[in-house]
């Protein structure tokens, strides 16, 4: 039977109770402890800083060398919001004759263009008929290098 | 005192085409565990005479003849989905009764009775942008009769656009 994953390996954000983890205000160091570790500066949560609304948040395994220009690259993990509206200049995965791709969404003269960050890539530019649906809008990008 | 029902198309079939565009306006199944029956079914299905339920091995030959496409259920991505399908409808009332994995009351009480389709339209629209899923909504005075203004709504027999209120009916 064929299977449910899409080629991009969509997976739902799931968001479980996050772990607060201290920002602490200074260096670890060897040594007599700081009395100001008790006043710890703020506390980090990626999910806060990432996500905005948790309902509409995904993530998205990005494919491919098109959008190596914003910084996307191949296996970085999107974080795409379906709630957000999207603007001219904003990087979304948008479906195209029905397949998901990644690609900065511009209009320019009346025109609605998907563009590639990527010098090999050609933009396209969406002719009369052809349906444009936006998926979402990608708000980060984030790579695990270990 | 009205009470809206808010239920999801087709639902697993509606959780994959989500991630998965190509399946849009085809023929398509989600098996249930070890893809023994058919358990969700879209609407081209409903169309080809498929049951609920219908054992897989019985259908075969027709899904072959008719392209239907048959996935394995993926309860993992259906729970998550629901789940914030609830969430999000949550913030439509104070009162929410979730009823199944993809149905739910919402109590409006209190809301502007000549504004409960628009704002019907407006929880569609809303769950359809951010999940992905669509859903119709079914209004009336009781948990039975919303059910069955959903339905209504759902086979287009009353309403418009996927919501029905029976409160705009009158008696006779």
């Amino acid at each position: 039977m064929s299977s449910s994953l899409h080629q991009f390996i969509i997976a739902a954000a799931i968001v479980t109770p996050f772990a607060h983890i201290p920002l602490f205000a200074h260096k670890v160091e060897a040594g007599f402890p700081s009395p100001a570790d008790d006043y710890i500066e703020g506390r980090l949560s990626l999910d806060e800083h990432l996500i905005q609304h948790r309902d509409a948040t995904f993530f998205v395994r990005a494919k491919g060398h098109s959008m190596m220009g914003a910084g996307i690259f191949d296996g970085d993990l999107l974080v795409v919001d379906r709630s957000l509206t999207p603007a001219s200049g904003d990087i979304v995965i948008a479906v195209l004759d029905a397949e998901l791709t990644v690609k900065r969404l511009v209009w320019r003269d009346g025109l609605v263009i998907l563009k590639p960050e990527n010098p090999d890539f050609q933009e396209m530019v969406l002719k009369d008929g052809q349906e444009l649906q936006v998926w979402g809008v990608v708000t980060s990008t984030t790579k695990k290098f270990n | 005192m009205p009470i809206a029902l808010v239920d999801c198309n087709n639902f697993y079939v509606s959780c994959e085409r989500a991630f998965n565009p190509e399946l849009e306006g085809k023929p398509v199944v989600v098996l249930s565990n070890n893809d023994g029956c058919a358990v969700a079914r879209s609407n081209e299905v409903k169309a080809l005479g498929v049951k609920m339920a219908e054992p897989w091995f019985k259908m075969e030959q027709l899904a072959k003849r008719h392209g239907i496409i048959a996935l394995s259920s993926n309860y993992a991505l259906y729970g998550d989905l629901s789940a914030r399908v609830m969430s999000l409808l949550s913030t439509f009332s104070p009162k929410q009764e979730i009823y199944s994995i993809d149905e739910c009351f919402l109590d409006l009480d209190g809301f502007d009775l000549q504004s409960l389709v628009a704002y019907g339209q407006t929880i569609r629209r809303t769950i359809k942008q951010y999940v992905g899923i669509p859903v119709c909504v079914g209004i009336a005075e009781t948990k039975t009769l919303a059910k069955l203004a959903n339905h209504c709504a759902k086979k287009r027999l009353a309403g418009r656009d996927g919501v029905c209120d029976f409160g705009r009916y009158s008696d006779t």
